[in-house]
């Protein structure tokens, strides 16, 4: 096993270990906003893991001299094709799912953190366990 | 004989997973945040090794510079320290 071949699966293992590292914090922190990293760092993860998905290991970086031969179209005049270009490229599914998944996280933390200021105000703490003891009372 | 590239990938790994737990041991909120945005910067560049570069521009704008941005607002509207 080379350290090449290793590369796809040791990025599903920093993905998994971002998942867990985020749901310790979730689970166990008592500040609010360690939190709401935790929930980032879950988020990083599971996009980690679509576009670890998608990733062909096989992919050599393409030089610009190989970038000047390609082969000519047979269907369209002055057009090169690429097909080994074509063949070794990431799959293009998961990138675009991802790419609305990221803009939506980065909106929907910016309503946890504006409810997190909320209350901040109404209690007079961040920590979750002097908020509960406040909303008991 | 391994490539720079995934030199590079593996070194972005390490960081972004070293980055997220020195965040969260942090007493300090405004350097857990400055960490959570070292953590999305190495995710964003990773990205960039795994062959999605329009994921990986638009993870750098947003989660290595928009998020802490919000989240170094809360600290400012709220406590530093952490209880």
């Amino acid at each position: 096993m080379s350290l090449e071949s290793l590369f796809q699966p040791m990025c599903f293992l920093t993905a998994a270990a971002l998942v867990v590292v985020g749901l310790y914090a979730v689970i166990f922190m008592d500040n609010l906003l360690k939190k709401i990293i935790g929930v980032t760092l879950i988020s990083d993860g599971v996009n980690l893991v679509l576009i670890t998905e998608g990733f062909n290991k096989m992919v050599a970086i393409i030089s610009p001299d190989m970038f000047e031969q390609g082969v000519i179209s047979q269907t369209f005049e002055n057009l090169k094709e690429f097909p080994e270009f074509a063949a070794q490229a990431a799959f293009p599914l998961p990138s675009a799912l991802v790419l609305t998944s990221i803009v939506i996280s980065v909106s929907i933390f910016a309503i946890m953190l504006a409810l997190a200021i909320r209350l901040y105000q109404e209690y007079g703490s961040l920590s979750c366990s002097v908020i509960f003891k406040e909303v008991e009372e | 004989m391994i490539s720079g590239y995934m030199l590079m990938g593996y070194i972005f790994m390490f960081t972004a997973l070293f980055g997220s737990v020195l965040a969260l041991i942090q007493r300090d909120l405004m350097k857990a945040v400055i960490l959570i945005g070292l953590e999305g910067l190495a995710v964003a560049f990773l990205y960039q090794t795994l062959r999605a570069p329009d994921v990986g521009i638009t993870q750098a704008i947003l989660g290595a510079a928009l998020l802490p941005g919000i989240f170094a607002i809360t600290v400012y509207k709220t406590r530093r320290e952490e209880e």
